[in-house]
């Protein structure tokens, strides 16, 4: 019973075929790395095969999961980061540590609380739409729509200051 | 500089580049998902999964897991996820800087649940404070274990499995936390299945591995005071809380309902009136105290919350909305440590509610008046079942109502009623060997009309108490050595 049966192989692998590799793309915008963006990718698709028969929409539950798990690596590399201050505190930083030209607006999405995060990228950056988000989330589509604007005003005051 | 918004529309609409899968990971993932497929399976043949428990009590200070093959006496460690090899790994110290771990040996890849003993050993010193079973055979225990100081991290919060129903007992990783401590560490853990379970009271861990690796999931300045599992979804209590130490549920002022479906570490307030519950305005300012008990799977599944106002919320576990109901006889009075409801204590199963209502204990004299209600429509109506015993102050309720067995964990011990909570029986008296103050049993579930666990009130004694004849006789197991 727990194998999947060969329809459902088949259409697995043809969803792993046609959204593994937006999918790993997507995530390594958000963290970087090749090997994590295929580890998110691939826990994300794990997760979904071993729920597969119990799931409407796919394709939103893989986002929200790779979300999630860009969320932990966040959270981890953040705390990394601040040890690895400490341990090097008054070490200058390598210029060059930041690889993509748009990590700062990668970092100020980062920077975001939770709550508005989610809602973000799965809208603006995974373009589900707002009444998917707002079931994906299990919030009401007026409290998603307010989020998304609150967390593109946050973005839009934070990148003002930088000017 | 461009404008803001045109940075950010640039930032989202800029193509992503697709990644493609290296040779053999559909293949990996498909085997991996497979694996933990098979592990639900064997979980469902072996019985139902139902969840059953969580001590009361205020957690110890114990536990650990031990390093297999590591040819030195039993060493605690709490194990969590390991770093990536790609990255260093950091652990804090106790003093709060960084620190390369060097107390002990590399903590081995994570242990988890399983069918079957997965063969790390249990840390010496486990003081289980929380336990929960998916089946007829598989549960688990956490608690604090090892010498504090003297574990591989600077916490020494470890977790046991069983799947033989407590007979014998494994090492299993634990969160990388401590004993409950004001907003911080965990006492009492849950699993749904034999991959995603959650380690919380105060702070809130997952795991989608049988316990293999830990995850911290945010949850808004809030303590979880109470946490079940059902179908595929998990519930949780959500407090607002200002309690220190171990009291870390005793002094909060509202609760609410969240829920989160197994494996998406998204959780939500849910729908309904089920959000900032406080008691009624007579008595606001008071500590909040509430309780959380589900029945059944997702189909006929059905939840409940005891709300700080006296009030049965309900709802189905399907993540729709849950509806206020009536009031019971009796309000939960206040907290426990964890934010255990002390005054009114709530069981059910699928045909049957139980609701023991504690009148203000003599402790000197260990007596306490408890009054039986049942209700067999889902809480819209109560009838008096019986008085409850009079000896011991009560800490926990379960009930089995196709077999009329009610079971009533107490300071004084274990009784039993055969019918419905009429007339009671003392079937269990306290361990031997209780300290003073945490004598008796803080927790009683049941997994079938015939098995049920009981938790000691004093963590200390490293026991669960096991019956398979529906309460009638016990049997102390040890989790671990002193």
């Amino acid at each position: 019973m727990a194998r999947l049966r060969t329809a459902d192989r088949e259409a697995a692998e043809e969803l792993f075929n046609a959204c593994y590799p937006r999918l790993a793309g997507w995530v390594r915008r958000l963290v970087d790395d090749d090997e994590t963006a295929h580890e998110i990718a691939s826990e994300a698709f794990t997760r979904l095969l071993a729920r597969w028969s119990r799931l409407d929409n796919p394709q939103s539950y893989l986002y929200m999961i790779a979300t999630n798990l860009v969320r932990d690596h966040w959270r981890k590399t953040g705390r990394e980061r601040r040890a690895i201050r400490t341990l090097t505190a008054g070490v200058p930083l390598d210029p060059a540590y930041h690889p993509a030209q748009d990590v700062d607006v990668r970092a100020l999405i980062e920077a975001l609380p939770p709550r508005l995060r989610s809602a973000f990228l799965l809208h603006y950056y995974a373009g589900f739409p707002v009444r998917e988000v707002a079931s994906m989330l299990g919030r009401p589509e007026g409290t998603v729509k307010a989020d998304l604007h609150h967390a593109r005003a946050r973005l839009k005051d934070a990148l003002g200051d930088g000017r | 500089m461009s404008d803001p918004d045109d940075r950010i529309d640039t930032w989202l609409n800029a193509e992503v580049e697709p990644l493609a899968p290296p040779p053999g990971t559909f293949e990996r993932i498909r085997h991996r998902a497979h694996r933990r497929k098979l592990r639900r399976a064997t979980m469902s043949a072996a019985g139902a999964a139902i969840v059953i428990a969580a001590a009361a009590a205020a957690p110890g200070i114990a536990s650990t897991l031990l390093h297999p093959g590591s040819g030195r006496p039993e060493r605690p460690v709490a194990v969590g996820t390991p770093a990536p090899a790609s990255r260093p790994a950091v652990t804090g110290s106790a003093s709060g800087g960084v620190s390369s771990e060097s107390s002990s040996p590399v903590p081995p890849p994570g242990s988890s649940l399983s069918g079957t003993t997965s063969g790390a050993p249990v840390p010496r010193n486990f003081q289980p404070t929380s336990v929960t079973f998916i089946s007829q055979g598989i549960g688990a225990v956490i608690g604090q274990a090892g010498t504090r100081g003297d574990c591989a991290t600077k916490f020494c919060t470890s977790l046991a499995g069983t799947s033989d129903y407590g007979s014998s007992w494994y090492g299993v990783s634990a969160p990388l936390t401590g004993a409950p401590n004001g907003a911080r560490g965990v006492s009492q853990v849950r699993f749904l299945d034999l991959n995603d379970g959650w380690a919380f009271g105060p702070q809130l861990w997952v795991t989608h591995d049988g316990g293999a690796n830990w995850t911290p999931e945010p949850t808004h300045g809030l303590r979880v005071t109470d946490l079940e599992t059902a179908g595929d979804r998990a519930f949780a209590l959500f407090a607002r809380c200002t309690g220190t130490g171990s009291g870390y549920g005793a002094s909060c002022t509202s609760v609410s309902l969240y829920s989160s479906l197994a494996g998406t570490d998204q959780w939500q307030p849910m729908p309904g009136p089920v959000t900032g519950l406080q008691p009624l305005a007579t008595s606001a300012g008071t500590p909040v105290s509430a309780s959380l008990v589900l029945t059944g799977g997702p189909a006929g599944g059905k939840g409940y919350v005891l709300a700080p106002s006296g009030e049965l919320l309900s709802g189905p576990l399907t993540g729709a909305a849950w509806t206020a109901g009536p009031r019971l006889p009796c309000v939960p009075g206040a907290p426990g440590p964890g934010g255990q409801p002390t005054a009114a204590l709530l069981a059910a199963d699928s045909s049957r509610l139980v609701l023991v209502c504690a009148a203000t204990a003599d402790v000197a004299g260990d007596t306490q008046a408890k009054q039986v209600y049942t209700s067999a429509d889902g809480g819209a109506h109560w009838s008096t079942a019986g008085n409850g015993p009079s000896g011991g102050i009560a800490a926990s309720v379960a009930v089995q109502a196709s077999d009329n067995l009610v079971l009533l964990a107490t300071d004084a011990g274990l009784y039993r009623s055969g019918d419905g909570g009429a007339t009671w029986q003392l079937t269990q008296s306290s361990p031997g060997g209780a300290v003073a103050g945490e004598r008796g049993f803080s927790y009683v579930g049941m997994t079938s009309s015939t098995q049920g666990v009981a938790l000691p009130a004093d963590p200390g004694l490293h026991e669960v108490f096991i019956t398979t004849d529906g309460g009638r006789t016990w049997q102390a197991q040890k989790v671990s050595g002193p």
